[in-house]
């Protein structure tokens, strides 16, 4: 069922959006467009528009219609926007006024409102299903084109109206991305009320509008949550759900958010963009059952393979959009780069196989930082790792031995603190650093890393 | 008697904690001086980002000796400056 079909369903002139204190109802959203749609049939758009009031009519026009569109955030560069239009071979560009995308080379023409750009076009055989294309993190290198359809991001949405229609879902992600459109068809499609803030406000403004709005529903990151819960006004949001997503919950935020807000239902939940919703877990603790990789609650298949993660949805096209690149085997594995333990019933997190960094959702690579501190004259080896903090999650830690053993230790932990802050990124720079006598090498003559 | 001990440890501690928070600051702010801190301020209003709060606990760790959020087996954050030394104060292990 098309976009439009589904916001049909819920009850006349209810209130969908409150946009910056603005209600907006489902009769504006769905009545927006009153001109002849059929043009656009067939046609590849990318959306680059800040404000969810503004993108919901368009899309709820024209899903079922268009072949794809993409929703690409207005908070990219001007060079990576420009790339992944050109990358999804797009045919035109629905942007906002302010994006200075006019000059640029070589790209499709470029509009701001709907109705202009709906006339240059002629109208071919709308597709089966309107593909739905959003951009991965790109956290892990350049962001990447995916191929989902809402029939792909619904699987998991709840459609109960009579309970929806009482929620008030707050808004903090991006909406353009996975989480955060998760977050808004959950909340549209279910005849709920989205809050969406003004994206600039900070999080005591935002959470006063959440409160000022009766927010019933939340979803964010643990490293967000953990800033919610250290914000003095946030325990005056009435929440009946708490959403954690994006990096892994301890044990520590699922209690803490529980004991923050007592009506809440907690819920962790695993997900990607290339692979969508995995699970979700209610029980308030870390990991999730083991009885999940036998019976997966979402069906999405779960296997573990050498203390690796693999998840398998088999409705999504398992190639990057516009691209050759695969991210899932022939049979539709997706390696989640996830290193895990099973320990009683339970399957547990232990960090990623690859030594990535999670420093309140922003990724490092130890063999980065360990190349910069290689670098100064002070260190022969280093060893760089996690140190885990109760705020963002982890921070950056080294093992270093020094080229001259009679250097003062404590000098040396301080000018190596300074030089990391001066040549790297904020995130990336030495939280703490250990002077070691020596590591244990491996059979290769490398340093071990433990994950 | 114990309790001016107490008293007397909790503002030594709110002084070890402050100057700790004020190096962390300067790092953090290309070497400005941090702002009058009060038990009343607010933790993410001080100055420091997340980022700089984690900091701040690393810090704070290799200072003291210890981590209440580790020790703790309640789920607590603080929210200002003075609920974050109580939190040291009342998880000292020694």
């Amino acid at each position: 069922m098309i976009l439009k079909d589904r916001l049909k369903k819920i009850p006349n002139n209810s209130t969908l959006l409150i946009s910056n204190s603005k209600k907006i109802s489902r009769n504006e959203i769905l009545n927006k467009y009153k001109i002849d749609l059929s043009k656009i049939s067939g046609a590849r758009i990318l959306i680059c528009k800040s404000n969810i009031s503004e993108t919901l009519p368009i899309i709820s026009a024209i899903d079922g219609l268009v072949d794809s569109f993409a929703l690409i955030s207005t908070a990219n560069s001007i060079e990576l926007i420009s790339s992944l239009a050109r990358s999804g071979n797009f045919e035109a560009i629905l942007c906002d006024d302010n994006l200075n995308l006019d000059k640029v080379k070589n790209l499709p023409p470029i509009f701001h409102d709907l109705e202009t750009l709906i006339n240059t076009f002629r109208s071919r055989k709308p597709p089966k299903e309107t593909r739905w294309i959003l951009t991965t993190s790109g956290t892990t290198g350049k962001p990447k084109l995916v191929s989902h359809s809402l029939s792909s991001l619904t699987r998991t949405t709840k459609t109960d109206l009579k309970r929806g229609t009482n929620f008030y879902w707050g808004m903090l992600y991006d909406y353009t991305r996975f989480a955060g459109l998760q977050v808004l068809l959950q909340s549209i499609i279910s005849g709920s009320v989205l809050i969406e803030p003004i994206f600039e406000y900070s999080l005591e403004k935002k959470i006063k509008n959440f409160i000022n709005n009766n927010c019933t529903h939340l979803s964010a990151t643990p490293t967000l949550w953990r800033k919610i819960l250290m914000t003095p006004n946030s325990s005056q949001i009435n929440l009946l759900q708490a959403t954690l997503g994006g990096e892994i919950a301890d044990d520590r935020i699922l209690s803490a958010v529980s004991k923050h807000f007592p009506n809440a239902r907690i819920a962790h939940i695993f997900a990607s963009t290339e692979a969508g919703v995995g699970f979700s877990v209610i029980d308030k603790k870390a990991g999730f059952p083991k009885n999940y990789l036998k019976n997966p609650p979402l069906g999405i298949n779960i296997k573990i393979e050498n203390n690796r993660l693999y998840v398998r949805n088999k409705e999504v096209i398992n190639k990057y959009f516009g691209s050759e690149t695969a991210f899932a085997t022939n049979d539709g594995w997706i390696d989640t780069g996830d290193s895990v333990e099973i320990k009683n019933d339970r399957v547990l997190f232990r960090g990623r196989e690859d030594g990535v960094i999670n420093v309140g959702g922003d990724k490092v690579y130890p063999e980065e930082v360990e190349n910069i501190l290689l670098k100064h004259p002070l260190v022969s080896a280093a060893r760089v790792y996690a140190k885990s903090n109760p705020i963002t999650g982890s921070l950056v830690a080294a093992d270093v031995t020094l080229t001259d053993q009679k250097t003062d230790e404590s000098k040396a932990k301080k000018l190596l603190q300074e030089y990391s802050i001066e040549m790297l990124d904020r995130h990336k720079a030495l939280a703490s650093i250990k002077i070691v006598s020596g590591f244990n090498l491996n059979s290769s003559g490398k340093i071990v890393r433990e994950v | 008697m114990t309790k001016t001990k107490s008293a007397n440890n909790k503002s030594e501690l709110f002084d070890k904690i402050s100057s700790v928070y004020k190096e962390v600051y300067s790092s953090q702010n290309k070497g400005k001086s941090a702002p009058e801190i009060k038990n009343e301020t607010i933790l993410l209003d001080s100055g420091l980002d997340s980022l700089g709060h984690a900091i701040l606990i690393t810090r704070l760790e290799e200072a003291l000796g210890y981590d209440p959020f580790t020790i703790s087996s309640e789920a607590y954050y603080p929210r200002t400056f003075g609920e974050l030394v109580e939190f040291y104060r009342s998880n000292n292990p020694t």
